[in-house]
């Protein structure tokens, strides 16, 4: 459930390793997952994943929900970066309104 | 490295629990490595045992029968809920998920830094300890992220199936 789609690419269809010592991009979409179960009580289900993300800006902000998707994207280029995750929420409500 | 028999007595105190301990007033986890699996390297351990990292649960010592065959790595576990329980009782707030996130995001970044791999099934809810028993998430308070040996050759954050709840 934490595991990011590409993880489960054959060999050969997946892209290179991380540099050692540095993030990689399913670390991202397992922090995601998190920040979903944390802000809504569950974790997104193969089945229901599009409806559940789709249904997130009704709940939450909608810069929030957009991040949500950000870090559960299929594609990994679209995904922001580790420490920017870390940092978004806390941020986001030091922010001025 | 902790003595084998040293074990036994965890095992005791907590009945038959196999990989679950309680060390009289300081609770731990252990994890039992499975010994059909890839023996980890010594380098490896040690690595792993030399973390620090304010949101990352210490590492106490390696079990092992001899120097070349690790049995367990016990862990010091907080004395607070887990995120998992917290989060069934009620969501988070943004502010609390936040405090939560950066955290977690903290402490996987520097495992990665120390060339730590991490599986990701691992990071989850189950494994974060929020250190305000209470469930509330203050500014002050500390999450800890259980950080164990998997005898693959891969690190965990702890899951709850392996672990024990107590």
């Amino acid at each position: 459930m934490y595991y990011a789609p590409e993880v489960f690419l054959p060999e050969s269809e997946q892209q290179p390793a991380p540099a050692a010592g540095s993030a990689d991009h399913a670390d991202v979409y397992a922090l995601g997952v998190l920040l979903l179960e944390m802000l809504t009580g569950s974790t997104p289900d193969p089945l229901t994943r599009d409806e559940v993300l789709a249904a997130l800006s009704d709940s939450l902000p909608i810069d929030v929900a957009e991040f949500i998707e950000e870090c559960l994207s299929f594609e990994v280029e679209d995904r922001p970066a580790l420490e920017y995750v870390g940092s978004f929420l806390l941020e986001r409500t030091a922010e001025p309104r | 490295m902790i003595e084998p028999s040293a074990l036994q007595d965890y095992r005791r105190e907590q009945g038959d629990a196999l990989g679950t301990a309680v060390w009289e007033r300081v609770p731990v986890l252990l994890d039992v490595l499975d010994s059909a699996s890839t023996t980890p390297s010594r380098e490896h351990l040690a690595r792993l045992c030399s973390c620090r990292h304010p949101n990352l649960a210490p590492i106490w010592g390696v079990s092992a029968a001899n120097v070349t065959t690790p049995e367990a790595i016990v862990l010091a576990r907080a004395q607070a809920e887990t995120l998992a329980t917290r989060v069934q009782r009620k969501p988070l707030s943004i502010l609390e998920a936040g405090k939560v996130m950066e955290a977690v995001a903290s402490a996987l970044a520097y495992a990665r830094r120390r060339g730590i791999v991490v599986d990701h099934a691992g990071i989850s809810s189950a494994a974060v300890y929020l250190a305000s028993c209470d469930g509330t998430i203050s500014s002050s308070a500390t999450v800890s992220v259980a950080l164990y040996y998997r005898p693959n050759v891969r690190v965990c954050l702890a899951r709850h199936h392996s672990i024990g709840i107590f």
